[in-house]
């Protein structure tokens, strides 16, 4: 009897994280394994894919606000994307890529500090 | 019988009691999953996943968005608690996008809080985690996602904050899938979003003052469960933490975040869009 209980409680505790391994985060290889194979997938079914190295922050002025304690709304932000007048922010029509953004593999790189690539 | 006995028989059903729920304990009370899933396709086709994430980019563009909160349902549907239809939201933000080409690409880029999985780091510590729509729309368990569309004076307060060191002061790491967003102890997805977005709005980096203002104007959403599996929800999952609660259990969902957001006159629109398949 002592058994079989022993036996019931360890299994009622395994099956939760049986049943929680499917929504498990990847660890980085498998991202980066995850990552190439999207690319190649959706390649195979004619969607177009580009990496992206960097998201850019280019149309926003946010300048004026990185100092914890101070008035981040007061500070102009936001003041570069109104070019269209400030009753245009966020309210008018935005392009958008039709190619599917993905994020690139996980960095590979040496150990070993390495000399600068020759210029061409 | 002995009084030994008895105890031996009264311990023997109570293990096997626990043994009965404990299994069983997850589903009604996961409110969230707050965990990275790119490339664990399960819904969707890749194909399927590119089609839906460019609908919502399509759609959030069309409407000039350059911020909004996209919630997915990385559960299915019947396994989560009553009220609560969705589990994982981020922001997604309208940016210039630097590719490996050298180009440059306007589309969304996403700003998520993702658990660990214990591997990568451990399932109660969270980390700010930036990603694209694909990654988002992969973790899809049902052919629709909820969108809030901020004011454009929201959004622009949104970014502001996004875009400073303010939005990586408001992350707390210790994370539970059902913390209670008017308590500092624990944060999760929602509760994450909800302090930027009280941030933004108040205009202030204070946390104490965030909560002060949340606790008098946000109502977050009670999740249906009774005390025995209140009890032993964190036997089952080490993200089950219930210790941030004092009375019945609350968490910050799409549901209560809209309702914030439209009561206060915050939000041009909410509404879920359906994958066109």
């Amino acid at each position: 009897m002592r058994s079989l209980v022993t036996l019931a409680c360890l299994a009622s505790f395994a099956a939760p994280v049986a049943a929680f391994a499917q929504d498990s985060v990847q660890n980085g290889s498998n991202a980066a394994k995850a990552s190439t194979e999207v690319v190649a997938g959706l390649g195979a079914s004619g969607v177009q894919t580009l990496s992206a190295v960097a998201v850019l922050p280019l149309s926003v002025a946010a300048t004026g606000s990185v100092v914890t304690g101070e008035s981040l709304v007061a500070s102009g932000v936001g003041a570069g994307q109104m070019a269209g007048g400030a009753t245009a922010f966020a309210s008018t029509p935005l392009p958008v890529t039709n190619k599917v953004i993905v994020a690139q593999p996980a960095p590979r790189l040496p150990h070993d500090a390495q000399p600068p690539a020759a210029k061409p | 019988m002995t009084p030994h006995r008895f105890h031996g028989r009264a311990l023997a059903l109570a293990v096997v009691a626990l043994t009965l729920i404990v299994p069983i304990l997850p589903a009604p009370v996961q409110a969230q999953d707050s965990v990275s899933t790119s490339g664990a396709l399960t819904h969707f086709t890749p194909a399927e996943v590119a089609r839906f994430s460019k609908q919502i980019e399509g759609d959030l563009a069309g409407r000039g968005a350059r911020v909004a909160i996209v919630f997915r349902a990385g559960r299915a549907r019947e396994a989560l608690p009553k009220g609560i239809a969705y589990t994982h939201g981020a922001f997604w933000v309208y940016r210039d996008v630097k590719t490996a080409e050298g180009k440059v690409e306007h589309g969304y880029a996403v700003y998520n809080l993702y658990a660990g999985d214990g591997k990568a780091w451990p399932t109660t510590v969270s980390r700010l985690v930036q990603d694209f729509p694909y990654d988002f729309t992969s973790g899809s368990t049902v052919d629709d996602v909820a969108v809030i569309v901020p004011s454009p004076e929201v959004q622009r307060r949104l970014l502001a904050v996004i875009d400073s060191p303010t939005y990586a002061a408001l992350h707390n790491p210790a994370y539970s899938t059902i913390a209670n967003p008017l308590s500092p102890k624990y944060q999760n997805c929602n509760g994450f979003m909800l302090d930027v977005i009280a941030s933004a709005v108040w205009d202030t980096t204070d946390r104490d003052q965030i909560r002060a203002d949340l606790r008098a104007h946000y109502t977050p959403t009670k999740i249906q469960t009774g005390p025995v599996l209140r009890l032993l929800a964190p036997l089952a999952d080490a993200r089950l933490r219930t210790d941030d609660h004092s009375g019945p259990l609350r968490t910050a969902t799409y549901e209560s975040i809209a309702a914030f957001m439209r009561d206060n006159g915050l939000l041009s629109d909410a509404y879920s869009l359906t994958f066109a398949r």
